[in-house]
């Protein structure tokens, strides 16, 4: 059960994390550190996603 | 072009079509075996269905022509509902796949009647959800028949044909059928897409060898790869389909269908890798087509901005080898018919057991599945007839839908996990009217199709409205149970 909710917040933090770039001030300093940085930020975010959903399937977490 | 188009469509139908046919074999007999395949469906097949069921022909031509038109902000709407989705999967998914197989649950409004205690709630989702998904439906019909007519074959041909594979292929075997044909169309979606975005990337792009990330960062829109929407569009377009998965009952009912842990897992993996390799693959052959245009023709560049969902038809008719090209437009017809088919047969069995199995002292299988049919050309018929019309605001029904179904996510969270049965009823009848008011007030004061996107309250879209709202009444109740709890 307590594993539940902790697995509940971590996905919702990820998904919180998505609207970061939608900030303006934050999506202008990305973008002025490399013009693909807002893709990556979210292809990674998405990739941490699965790996864990893959490690909770798996029974490791 | 039109003889090559014709040819791959009848041979996408004929194997599509025995395809469902030879899922008779699998098929057991009774309503569960038609509707949930008797809850023992395998891990590959469980993932397909899934990732066909959830991804329509939105990807190839809504997706695409998106990120043409506004650049990389519809990577990060299309991959936030991935995680969200995956996020679900793996915790409240998990619990609803374990409560489906005890509680033998078909539909999802009859799982929401069950953790609320009432059969009267299940009725009304189920009413709910035919209000909802019959537009939504007539919406894909309707595209299916655009992209007839981008071949000069008749847009009433296409509608028809659209009808005729979406019934047959529930009739021949109900899930199964739907589910084995959603394999072949899962497949055929994906690899003509990766066979297009090779294309587009080895023989289009080094056409006119142009720096993509030059020409979209100084595009005549901005610069595409920053984040280009509104706040207010950005999380009103992204809050319905994060929670997709647990509002949308042609998803949910998918969550039933593994026929253990290992098939649970197994549909969790494959789906992931679809959804993220689908979602990449879409997402770039926006960018990489508008690149290509803006340098080629900036006229047509203007005009696709303009009508963003003839990005992929007009591409593939003005650049793409004939053979391609079909190969591409096919896979589109089979992610909205691999949508379409799952949607009718999900909500025909939320008619047979909500409205009839629900109400009758001894049910007869016979005549469940005879509802379950009937339900289902009724609405293919209904679907078909608005689409014929070409009723203009067929479209921004089927958007304005998908918000209708928007509050049902609260009271499934909470219904699952806490199981209030009786007591929770008022609070998630409550939490359901407010949230559908809500709705219904966007629609009207925004219209339909800025109904989800422009600010309704305090600069914040009606989506975000539509949850706080209505979880105010579940508050209230989470709040008595654990007060009683303490007690």
């Amino acid at each position: 059960m307590k594993k539940d909710k902790v697995l509940a917040m971590i996905f919702a933090t990820l998904v919180i994390l998505f609207f970061i770039p939608s900030i303006s001030l934050v999506s202008k300093s990305m973008i002025r550190l490399w013009s693909f940085s807002i893709v990556a930020y979210w292809i990674i975010l998405t990739i941490i996603a699965i790996v864990l959903a893959f490690k909770v399937v798996k029974g490791e977490i | 072009m039109f003889e090559i188009f014709v040819i791959t469509l009848a041979v996408f139908f004929v194997v599509g079509s025995l395809t469902a046919f030879a899922s008779r074999k699998l098929m057991g007999k009774g309503f569960v075996e038609f509707t949930v395949g008797g809850y023992r469906v395998g891990g590959f097949l469980s993932a397909m269905t899934y990732a066909a069921t959830t991804y329509s022909a939105f990807m190839m031509v809504g997706l695409v022509g998106l990120t043409f038109a506004t650049g990389i902000p519809a990577l990060g709407f299309e991959l936030v509902y991935l995680v969200a989705t995956v996020g679900i999967l793996v915790t409240t998914g998990l619990i609803i796949w374990r409560k489906a197989r005890e509680r033998k649950w078909v539909s999802p409004s009859e799982m929401i009647g069950d953790v609320y205690g009432s059969k009267a709630l299940s009725s009304l989702i189920a009413i709910l959800y035919l209000v909802a998904l019959t537009p939504y439906l007539a919406a894909q019909f309707k595209g299916i028949g655009e992209i007839f007519q981008v071949f000069g074959v008749d847009y009433t041909t296409g509608i028809v044909f659209t009808a005729i594979a979406t019934f047959l292929w529930i009739a021949a075997a109900g899930l199964w059928s739907v589910a084995l044909s959603d394999v072949f169309q899962g497949l055929w979606m994906i690899s003509s897409s990766i066979a297009f975005v090779i294309w587009v990337a080895i023989v289009l792009l080094p056409d006119v060898g142009i720096d993509i990330s030059n020409v979209l960062m100084n595009s005549s829109s901005g610069n595409l790869l920053d984040f280009t929407w509104s706040t207010s569009m950005f999380i009103g377009l992204s809050i319905p389909w994060i929670f997709f998965a647990l509002t949308n009952p042609q998803v949910v009912q998918r969550l039933y269908i593994p026929r253990d842990s290992k098939a649970y897992s197994k549909m969790v993996k494959y789906f992931s890798l679809y959804g993220f390799i689908y979602t990449i693959i879409c997402v770039f052959l926006g960018l990489a087509i508008r690149s290509y245009v803006a340098v080629l023709s900036p006229q047509l560049e203007n005009y696709l901005i303009r009508y963003r969902d003839s990005v992929t038809p007009s591409i593939l008719i003005l650049y793409t080898p004939p053979v391609l090209a079909s190969v591409v437009l096919v896979g589109i017809i089979a992610a909205a018919i691999s949508t379409s088919n799952s949607i009718v047969l999900t909500a025909a069995s939320s008619v047979a057991k909500d409205l009839y199995i629900a109400y009758s002292r001894k049910y007869s299988e016979f005549k469940a599945l005879l509802i379950t049919y009937l339900a289902s050309m009724v609405m293919v018929i209904i679907a078909s007839s608005l689409a014929i019309q070409r009723i203009a605001y067929v479209v921004e029904l089927s958007v304005a839908s998908s918000a209708i179904l928007l509050p049902l996510a609260p009271i499934t969270l909470l219904g699952i996990h806490l199981e209030p049965k009786r007591k929770g009823l008022p609070y998630s009848l409550a939490s359901l009217i407010i949230g559908l008011i809500t709705m219904f007030l966007a629609i009207i004061m925004l219209g339909p199709s800025k109904a989800l996107t422009s600010p309704f309250l305090a600069h914040l879209p009606a989506p975000l409205w539509c949850l706080l709202f209505s979880a105010i009444p579940l508050t209230i109740l989470l709040i008595e149970i654990k007060f009683k709890l303490n007690k």
